[in-house]
């Protein structure tokens, strides 16, 4: 008895004006990619092409790897819910899943950036470049050559596509048998889902570590930093925890969710000013002891962006990311108020798109810093994408689990 | 009240109820020590008074009867340290994280925890203020004011220094993780307190417990404490153990200047402090009987943030060796190899093996969920641990001129301080068991009814069936009578006729005797055998105050039959 | 004063905040809860507001924050400037991330301190405090709800008694602060529990005077003329109820009154037990209309 919990249909449908603006972002967003293109095209001297050259890839790919982090923290997330024997974010499951479902589309612009990367087509990753490896080069570069055990072709295909297929094999799992766990009942799933989640852990543990070397640090190919994968793992768990409390706000605000109380609002209101701690403590973490030991090696990462044309954009987000959670969500009231998680939400998920691009744009463009209403076209429009996606997600299953021993608790959480 | 999924194992075994809890936990208290206590604190008090002799002699005599020497100035101690420190951030983890991420499991372990912290603490500090050597001077650290003056002004501490960072983190988490601790002390001293008969057992606890009224103002502020307590701890726990991690990181010595040291030295922390707290919580729910409410599940969550912690630190490691050759700088290079094949290569295999490897056999639930097993492999955790600081500090600070080089011997004070730290934390974690409230009494009665095994299972008193019998039994002011008291009713029975508005010896005295079986039948089968013939007869009795006459009659009946 | 405050005593929290719930919803005013663990969700119940603690601790941390800043940059940067580790002190800015751990460090001290400090101030307690708990089973598994008259001046003492006596309590008592406890109603379930076993259930009674205290003390104020001061020093002479001033002189109830002081001497107790005889047989329409006619009793 007790946990053959109650049906509450709940089915969300995505219409409406939000549809059209929608769909009218992703046209922007497509127009904005072609605008891009089109002016590596055309006469222009080397230099300027291997500039437009430079902003067409590190934009396609830091939005790229923005959303499907965005996926990606879902599934860790996910398996926390699962392996730390969590209640309350039961009646969100199937939000969380929603997101999840980006992670596959959402690798498609990452692979065609690394297809063209391997093909030379762009410059992203530098150590792709054969001649800094080919002792007879004038471009040879024996710090790049020192590393070519990990920074070779083999390996960062080998491991990009054992990772990224095990993502989406956990993803597809788990959205699978949540979807049995509700025909069939019982403690079977939950049981199966508690294992592969545990195991999911340890291999998301290490292997994101692995991705974010081979993806990111790798760009600023002489760099290094130990830790940078947790670094850039924060970024994307907090960004993916401010979707999540979006979206459901979104959904409470058509109506839906009527089970999702204050308490679960405060809960992920927690989540996020808890995350930007966590985020802003690693930022400081990484900053602080390289500035204080001041090593020629690594501080070379740190002045392109502090002194350069990136500056603005390098403190600002770090200001925003930090000050305005901590400031606007401290009252706990705050943090249940949809307000004032709305205004935090949209600030800091600019915030971490900032951040990623931080990450991989000076690395790519340089001094040929450029940021104008492309960059934010193409945003909106990977934005679109992503919302279409997810929505249809959404609108596939009924809103609320049934079955799951943990949604009776869930339910009564206050 | 809070619905708990049945999935859930139960926190509190046995039939429990507040009474039962107050009983069990403040045992100890009030009873006598027994020979295993006794046992155990000899011998912790000797090593202590080893310890302490130890201490002694080096303050008498100076530094130099430890095993530094110029080429190692780094060593013994700070590796002691570190490690002391480590141990002491899983009590104000468990209390402040798992406070707010709402784990019910800490309820019966955080107090034990938080004690442990404050002792750990309390053990760490003796190492630095040992090697300032001059330790009458040790409050020129403390002091942000002048301290000498000179042509030139006043000369400050430096306020740049990762080692003054060290005095003011160490010295905030001791004195909030003694707030915290004791504010939440307070309500269960006032329950010795009030159950204290000996008069100066009661004196003692009076004081202790600071005139907790329990009032419910005091509750909301103390929830209120608590939590903004948790949330300031929070941040705290990782600020100490990251500013440690910066004695070394911000320095530009291959082998300690890394990035991931503050997350990594958390992680490693939080892993050897949980290790202890399994430890010191697996003898104490034997020795002081708590096995109900430190359960297997408890030993259970323990092993799995252990196994969590352990992964996370083990991943640092990799991370470290990785990056040291990928980064492709010499001398960081040098430095990995050097602590995994130079002369320290024993201290690097006990590290590897009791902090990588050993934890991951908790994968496996037959282990995880054996007690014997988790205690022993708790106790490796931490010799790892202090391996792992050993490794960290002995294979980097020495000298960088190889004929500089040299092997560091401890001598027979540094391991006696070492051993002695443990036979006084021993001492103190021993006179806390028997003097304290060992569990967190008020927060675990207040998860008995969502996480007690007898409420979990639907067995225990229903408050509110005990509500009606009360009633029923209270009539004397209202209109009820206390209709028990004829023989054949029984406290279910008397609120079946309450219900039925026979609620007083009156009204059954006048009632037909078909109408009170209409009621008994109407409530199901149970209770149509009973017969209520004699039943107004009685009443009519009851009510006229002829108690001898009634209870005459009722030894000619049996059970209200003829 | 001898309106003491009346408890009721719980032996669970559930049946208490019932308890609670269903005395305030008749208008009792419900002073205080005491109970060995926090209920939560009483302070609604009950009406009281939470704490406003942590906007204290946020004022400490923030006077903390500001400290610990201004400090270092005066310390380091103005009273004795340095280059340390080629980082100049004297340019705070570029100094500051040396300064956020300390900084934050002593935000945490005064913000946890400070608000410790608060905490015993507001709960007014410190080492060797006396205890204010109406009973000592309060922190042990037993719940009590305090009720004061002063605040409840609508309901008699008796209405009080009698509306927790249907909420189920273990014992009804009251009490002042200091002074020891008289049993308005005794232990319910203990009682039944007696009365089963034998007969002779009188060693958990009530000692004969106090009961009868307990048994009808009447609200005499409803006498016009008598109000709370006067109807204590009547109830400490043993008239209790409306029969008990009933059925004495006006005479006695002026010697009563006489010894109290001149202060009480200019009461005249004339009409009293006339009063109380219609407020004993519950003729409350006539004792209107008879107060009606007097003024102030006389």
């Amino acid at each position: 008895m007790g946990s053959a919990a109650k049906y509450i249909e709940d089915n969300y449908k995505f219409s409406g004006l939000a549809k059209t603006v929608t769909w009218v972002l992703l046209l922007v967003g497509l127009v904005s990619l072609v605008l891009l293109g089109l002016e590596m095209t055309g006469e222009h001297s080397a230099e300027a092409h291997h500039a437009a050259s430079a902003r067409f890839w590190s934009n396609l790919y830091v939005n790229s790897f923005f959303f499907f982090g965005i996926s990606l923290a879902s599934l860790f997330f996910m398996a926390i819910h699962y392996a730390a024997e969590v209640a309350w974010s039961t009646v969100l499951k199937r939000v969380i899943e929603a997101i999840g479902t980006y992670i596959l589309p959402g690798v498609i612009p990452m692979l065609i950036v690394f297809v063209a990367a391997s093909m030379h087509m762009n410059h992203i990753f530098h150590w792709m470049d054969p001649q800094v490896m080919d002792p007879a080069s004038e471009h040879f570069d024996a710090l790049i050559a020192h590393k070519k055990p990990f920074l070779n072709q083999t390996v960062f295909w080998g491991m990009t596509l054992l990772f990224v297929l095990g993502y989406i094999w956990y993803q597809r799992a788990t959205r699978r048998w949540s979807l049995q766990e509700d025909e069939q009942g019982g403690l079977e799933v939950h049981k199966r889902n508690f294992n592969w989640s545990a195991a999911f852990l340890v291999f998301f543990g290490y292997s994101s570590i692995v991705v974010v070397w081979l993806w990111i640090m790798s760009i600023d190919t002489h760099w290094f930093s130990t830790l940078f994968g947790w670094y850039v793992f924060s970024g994307i768990w907090i960004s993916f925890m401010t979707v999540l409390t979006l979206v459901v706000l979104w959904l409470k605000r058509l109506g839906h969710m009527p089970y999702v109380n204050r308490k679960h609002i405060h809960d992920l209101g927690k989540w996020m000013f808890g995350i930007s701690f966590l985020w802003t403590y690693l930022w400081f973490s990484q900053y602080m002891l390289i500035w204080y030991a001041n090593i020629p090696e690594e501080v070379t990462y740190y002045i392109p962006r502090m002194f350069g044309e990136y500056k603005a954009l390098f403190f600002g987000m770090v200001f925003v990311n930090f000050v305005f959670p901590m400031i606007l969500l401290m009252d706990s009231e705050n943090k249940m108020n949809p307000a004032y998680l709305t205004i935090v939400g949209v600030l800091i998920l600019c915030g971490h798109w900032c951040d990623v691009y931080m990450l991989i744009t000076p690395a790519v463009m340089k001094s040929h810093f450029h940021f104008g209403l492309l960059e934010v076209g193409l945003a909106l429009g990977f934005l679109a994408a992503f919302i279409l996606i997810v929505s249809k997600a959404l609108s596939q299953r009924n809103l609320l689990v049934k079955n799951n021993p943990y949604l009776e608790e869930s339910l009564h959480h206050h | 009240m809070h619905k708990e999924a049945e999935i859930r194992e139960p926190l509190i075994l046995g039939d429990k109820s507040y009474k039962q809890i107050t009983d069990d936990v403040v045992a100890p208290v009030f009873g006598k020590a027994n020979t295993q206590w006794w046992i155990a604190f000899g011998i912790s008090a000797v090593i202590a008074l080893w310890g302490i002799g130890c201490i002694l002699y080096t303050i008498g005599t100076g530094i130099g009867v430890w095993g530094l020497n110029t080429t190692v100035g780094w060593a013994w101690d700070i590796t002691n340290f570190v490690w002391w420190v480590g141990i002491g951030h899983a009590g104000t983890l468990i209390s402040a994280v798992l406070l707010l991420l709402r784990q019910k499991w800490r309820m019966a372990i955080n107090r034990s925890a938080e004690a442990m912290t404050i002792f750990a603490v309390m053990m760490a500090g003796l190492f630095p203020l040992m090697h300032m050597g001059r330790i009458w001077n040790a409050h020129w650290i403390m002091m942000p004011v002048a301290l000498f003056k000179n042509n030139f002004g006043s000369l400050w501490v430096n306020f740049n220094s990762p080692l003054l960072w060290d005095v003011f983190a160490i010295s905030t988490y001791f004195s909030v993780s003694l707030v915290f601790w004791y504010i939440g002390l307070i309500p269960d001293f006032a329950t010795i307190r009030d159950r204290a008969v000996k008069p100066l057992q009661k004196k003692i606890y009076s004081i202790l417990s600071f005139g907790w009224t329990g009032n419910a103002k005091a509750w909301i502020r103390f929830e209120e404490v608590s939590l903004v307590l948790a949330g300031l701890a929070t941040p705290l726990v990782f600020s100490v153990h990251s500013i440690v991690s910066m004695d070394f990181a911000t320095s530009v010595i291959p082998g300690w200047h890394t990035t991931i040291f503050p997350p990594y030295f958390v992680a490693g922390a939080i892993f050897s402090g949980f290790a202890m707290v399994q430890t010191l919580l697996l003898i104490v729910r034997k020795v002081l009987h708590l096995e109900d409410y430190i359960t297997v599940k408890h030993s259970e969550y323990m092993n799995i943030v252990i196994v969590i912690t352990g992964s996370m630190v083990g991943t640092a490691y990799l991370s470290e060796l990785f990056i040291a050759w990928y980064s492709g700088v010499e001398y960081e290079s040098y430095a990995f190899l050097n602590r995994a094949r130079g002369p320290y290569w024993w201290a690097y295999l006990a590290m590897m093996s009791c902090n990588v490897i050993s934890p991951l056999l908790f994968f496996s639930k037959k282990l995880r969920t054996n007690l014997w097993f988790s205690f022993i492999l708790s106790i490796v955790v931490n010799i790892g641990m202090w391996f792992e600081r050993f490794v960290i500090i002995m294979s980097t600070a020495r000298d960088y001129l190889p004929s500089n080089w040299d092997y560091f011997h401890p001598t027979f004070v540094d391991i006696g301080i070492f051993i002695g730290t443990i036979g006084i934390f021993f001492c103190l974690f021993l006179l806390y068991a028997r003097t304290f409230p060992v569990l967190a009494l008020n927060e675990l009665k207040s998860i008995l009814k969502s996480s007690g095994n007898n409420y979990k299972a639907g067995t225990a008193p229903d408050p509110f069936k005990h509500n009606q019998s009360a009633l029923a039994a209270t009539s004397g002011l209202g209109k009820n009578d206390d209709l028990t008291k004829i023989e054949g009713i029984g406290p279910k029975i008397a609120q079946l006729l309450i219900a039925d508005g026979i609620a007083s010896f009156a009204a059954l005295s006048s009632a037909d005797v078909d109408t009170i079986k209409a009621v008994l039948e109407k409530a199901g089968k149970r209770y149509q055998m009973h017969d209520p013939t004699t039943w107004p007869r009685q009443a009519k009795l009851a009510l006229e105050g002829k108690w001898e006459q009634l209870e005459n009659l009722q030894d000619e009946l049996k059970g209200g039959k003829h | 004063m001898s309106m003491k405050k009346i408890y009721g005593l719980y032996n669970d929290d559930t049946v208490l905040t019932h308890a609670a719930k269903a005395v305030v919803e008749k208008g009792v005013h419900v002073s205080d809860v005491y109970s060995p663990f926090p209920i939560h969700g009483i302070e609604n119940v009950i009406g009281m507001k939470w704490t406003r603690l942590a906007i204290c601790a946020f004022i400490y941390g923030l006077t903390g924050l500001v400290i610990a800043l201004s400090g270092m940059w005066w310390f380091m940067g103005i009273d004795w400037p340095m280059i340390i580790g080629g980082k100049p002190n004297f340019a705070f800015y570029q100094n500051v991330p040396a300064f956020i751990p300390i900084a934050f460090e002593f935000t945490v001290l005064c913000a946890a301190h400070g608000m410790a400090i608060t905490y015993f101030i507001r709960n007014w307690t410190f080492p060797g405090s006396a205890a204010r708990n109406p009973d000592p089973r309060t922190t042990d598994a037993h719940f009590a709800m305090e009720i004061d008259p002063h605040f409840n001046s609508k309901f008699s003492k008796q209405e009080i008694v009698n509306m927790l006596a249907a909420t189920a309590p273990v014992e009804i008592f009251e009490k002042n602060l200091g002074e020891e406890k008289v049993a308005l109603k005794k232990g319910a379930v203990s009682t039944a529990k007696a009365t089963k076993k034998t007969t002779v259930s009188k060693a958990v009674a009530i000692p004969p005077k106090k009961a009868k205290i307990v048994g009808k003390k009447d609200d005499l104020t409803k006498i016009e003329g008598i109000g709370p001061k006067i109807k204590s020093i009547l109830h400490d002479n043993g008239i209790l109820s409306f029969e008990d001033l009933a059925s004495s002189t006006p005479a006695k109830v002026k010697k009563i009154l006489a010894a109290q002081g001149k202060r009480y001497q200019m009461h005249d107790p004339k009409t009293w037990p006339k009063q109380a005889k219609l407020a004993a047989d519950g003729k409350w329409d006539a004792l209107k209309k008879l107060q009606d006619k007097l003024d102030g009793g006389k």
